[in-house]
């Protein structure tokens, strides 16, 4: 109850302090359809600038920064009160109450439960409602026009105060160098410190791409940025306004995120291939595309070769009319390995691990824009997802998310949304659902 | 249950991902941590069904000779499973202990809640929901898992009047109905397939739902801390060089029981229980090596079981035994075979005088409790093992153990 008050009161807020404006433009202007964006390490191709003076700058400096406010039920976490089995984090999804476009959670705090290291990042906010700088992200990419190249890196200022103290981190999400060595074909080769190749969600991993707030339950799993090599090949088909593409690569950590295995370095020694085989249809009033992805090596958060990692997916992104559909479907399967490490410390055992869910995103941009109202966007979620570790209980979760995005001029985006999580099997009932909007202002 | 061997996901394709990496410099890493693996007695009977034979040993590289053989935990004979005693001394008492799970490079275990619905407490007394059978608890961690555990804190969970026996198997429904909870004793009851006999009382439980099979070996058997990580003693086991210059574990040895941490001088286990009680020791352990001295001998006369097992693995050992000994009934010298004494030893037969007749060798010095081990023996020559066990013991001085 308190957190749908506390819902109503971030959005009136928000709305209050940028309504006034917004409603006394002038009407709105014909709406038109916008392609999604794309990140920049996926972007159809090279194409140099003209020469000379006028030319753009080689380097450009962008970024955004995503400022927050959430308040999660309960204790800001998925631990029932009364459970005692360990490690905490097995029974339960620790990830559910997620709070931004990191997928941070309000809390991890387990009360001193031993957890083993199946844990997001925490904002350490626990139940209470709070004010946060999710992430100041600067982006640096140089493009010169001599030669068929882009560098870009990424870098994220994500200021944290957990019960522990300042926990204050600089993160280099991307780093990486791009050679398009053919001007009359789509070909990129990457090298570096790049997003995931795994299904599309990892398109949405910035806040000011992202529709929503939150990534989706199986995002975990799917988005992660590695360090490695990778190859990007697409042929357009004209005259069936199509296109196919291959998007393959081999990082030291694969797809997961960050928190779940450590993408700086390999524990294994060994590399982890993973790819997407995609189908693009262009046609003026239908975009679609549907892709396949799979991933399979060693697990990167334990040094034994021989405890795979094994993922496979299915991703469907439908554009007409406004409305847009994202679907994705994520199959995977670790073996038990040895020590585990993670970006968040060392853990005595990794276990035995396998999830199949997904998630069905549907949004409408409403057809007007008035002045600096650019676009009005609502949107709904259902995620679902089923893991299990060896030998605990199969849990079942599912969430229902709905939200509302404003987009202001090109710089500020509002987006609230209302998280509902639900423990269907296995799991004991927790309250845990979350309020959360963010306010993203890019340049 | 399929093989504990099967756990691992293999990745055959990656060779295609290797080579996409030659060029980036992927190499090899450094010796990595050992995995931590767990067996339990459902892992030992499918590793029989695979074939395994009674002397593959589980845990081989983790700092004990040979590991654990597959017949020190389970006996196969006519398709009934049992367990295995075995002999270790402590505190002057010839014990009996079984072994249930193996651990190689845990380095903790951790108790794990057993939750007993209750309709209330009788003069202190929990009142089951399912009156009239015995303890039926409802597990909340499989034995499949790296975390299973046999140390469980029974938690009473206080069900309203009305509720039906035997419609609460799971710990989701427990924690779901947010039943009063009351955190009670730690018992060692081990998982286990059914028809397994040689120790504990059998039971019947639940883990999601379904019953499960296990064996109580009762309370007072395990310590556990604040962060419910269960307390190890030391379970001294004697190693001997052979002519391969390796160290051998003889399998008629008796181990040595800790009561203390090592280095702490050990002590007697409490008795507990009614009539004045029984002693109660630890069902958790620390494997330890104990590497035997030159100047302490082994009771091992020919022909005796050990003595047999030494020659073969090149041991020295004395075949100047009297003939007193040798003239006695070998089951009225068993309760010494395999026995360690540091008394001095003659010179020309090698052994120490006590061994001479049949009454002196209860004059010896043997190394049988942990303080005597500890203030006789080279502790540098004491190494902690990577293999924890469950080995409650079931009989003390030739009287069983009744599990409390």
């Amino acid at each position: 109850m308190r957190t749908r008050r506390w819902a109503t009161i971030g959005l009136t807020l928000g709305l209050l302090g940028l309504g006034a404006r917004v409603f006394a433009q002038v009407p709105p202007a014909q709406p038109e359809p916008e392609p999604e964006p794309e990140p920049v390490n996926d972007s159809d191709g090279y194409t140099p600038p003209a020469d000379g003076q006028g030319a753009p700058s080689p380097l450009s400096v962008n970024g955004y920064i995503d400022v927050g406010f959430a308040k999660a039920q309960g204790d800001g976490t998925s631990f029932a009160p009364g459970d005692q089995s360990v490690p905490a984090d097995y029974g339960v999804d620790p990830f559910a109450p997620a709070i931004n476009s990191r997928g941070d959670v309000a809390s991890t705090d387990s009360g001193g439960r031993f957890v083993n290291g199946f844990l997001p990042r925490s904002v350490g906010i626990g139940g209470r409602p709070s004010f946060l700088l999710n992430t100041l992200d600067v982006d640096l990419k140089y493009a010169p026009s001599a030669a068929p190249v882009m560098v870009f890196s990424r870098v994220q200022f994500l200021p944290r105060f957990t019960g522990a103290g300042d926990d204050t981190r600089v993160y280099v999400e991307q780093a990486f160098g791009r050679l398009v060595p053919f001007d009359s074909q789509e070909l990129a080769i990457s090298a570096g410190k790049f997003d995931s190749v795994f299904g599309i969600e990892y398109l949405d991993n910035q806040a000011n791409i992202r529709t929503g707030v939150t990534p989706s339950l199986v995002a975990r799993y799917t988005t992660g940025q590695s360090v490695g090599a990778k190859l990007f090949y697409r042929i357009q088909i004209a005259p069936l306004w199509s296109a196919v593409s291959l998007n393959v690569a081999g990082t030291n950590s694969g797809n997961f995120v960050e928190a779940l295995q450590p993408p700086d370095a390999s524990l294994s020694g060994e590399p982890v291939g993973s790819g997407r085989l995609g189908y693009e249809l262009n046609t003026p009033i239908v975009q679609a595309k549907l892709g396949a992805s799979g991933m399979t090596g060693p697990r990167n958060d334990q040094a034994d070769q021989s405890a795979g990692q094994k993922a496979y997916g299915f991703d469907a992104r439908v554009a007409a009319f406004g409305v847009y559909l994202n679907a994705e479907y994520v199959h995977v399967d670790e073996g038990q390995g040895g020590p585990k490490t993670t970006s968040l410390g060392t853990f005595p055992l990794s276990s035995a691990f396998s999830v199949r869910g997904g998630y069905v995103q549907l949004a409408y941009a409403l057809p007007f824009s008035m002045g600096p109202l650019h676009k009005v966007t609502v949107y709904g979620r259902y995620d679902r997802r089923h893991a299990w570790f060896d030998g605990f209980t199969p849990i079942t979760v599912d969430r229902m998310t709905a939200g509302l995005r404003v987009e202001l001029w090109d710089v500020i985006i509002l987006k609230a949304e209302y998280l509902d999580n639900r423990e269907l099997a296995g799991a004991p009932t927790v309250a845990n659902n979350v309020f959360t909007s963010s306010l993203v202002y890019s340049w | 249950m399929g093989s504990v061997y099967s756990r691992a996901v293999r990745s055959p394709s990656r060779g295609l991902a290797a080579g996409a990496l030659v060029a980036l410099g992927a190499c090899s890493q450094g010796d990595a941590p050992p995995d931590p693996k767990l067996w339990t007695l459902f892992d030992v009977q499918a590793l029989y069904a695979e074939g395994a034979p009674a002397t593959h040993g589980l845990a081989p590289n983790d700092g004990l000779p040979g590991g654990i053989p597959l017949g020190q935990l389970l006996a196969l004979s006519m398709g009934q499973s049992a367990l295995v005693g075995r002999n270790a001394w402590e505190d002057d008492y010839q014990t009996t202990y079984v072994t249930t799970e193996v651990w190689s490079s845990f380095d903790r275990v951790w108790m794990q809640p057993a939750y007993v619905p209750v309709t209330g407490w009788t003069g202190g007394t929990p009142q089951p929901l399912d009156a009239g059978t015995t303890l039926r608890p409802i597990f909340s961690v499989g034995p499949h898992s790296g975390f299973y555990s046999p140390f469980w804190q029974i938690v009473y969970a206080l069900v309203p009047g009305g509720t039906a026996p035997g419609s609460v198997t799971s710990a989701r429904q427990i924690l779901d109905a947010g039943y009063s909870l009351t955190p009670s004793e730690g018992r060692t009851m081990p998982l286990t397939p059914d028809g397994i006999t040689g120790g504990g009382n059998p039971g019947s439980g639940w883990l999601d739902g379904a019953p499960i099979s296990f064996l109580d070996f009762g309370t007072a058997t395990f310590s556990w801390d604040a962060e419910n990580v269960v307390q190890e003693l030391p379970l001294f086991v004697f190693t001997v060089f052979g002519d391969d210059g390796q160290p051998h574990v003889l399998s008629e040895m008796p181990k040595v029981l800790g009561t203390t941490p090592p280095g702490l001088g050990g002590g007697p286990p409490p008795n507990i229980g009614p009539n004045g009680g029984q002693p109660r020791y630890s069902a958790f352990w620390r494997i330890y090596t104990v590497a035997v001295p030159p100047f302490a001998t082994i009771f091992a006369p020919p022909g005796s079981p050990i003595a047999t097992d030494m020659v073969a693995q090149g041991i020295p050992t004395s075949n100047q035994y009297s003939d007193a000994i040798m003239a006695v009934d070998p089951t009225q010298l068993a309760p010494y075979i395999g026995r360690l004494t540091v008394d001095l030893t003659d010179s020309v037969t090698g052994l120490p005088a006590c061994f001479a007749t049949p009454t002196g060798l209860g004059t010896c010095h043997w190394i049988e409790v942990q303080a005597e081990l500890e203030a006789n023996l080279d502790a540098s020559t004491t190494q902690a093992t990577g293999i924890t066990v469950t080995c409650p013991v079931i009989e003390a001085a030739a009287t069983p153990v009744v599990p409390l």
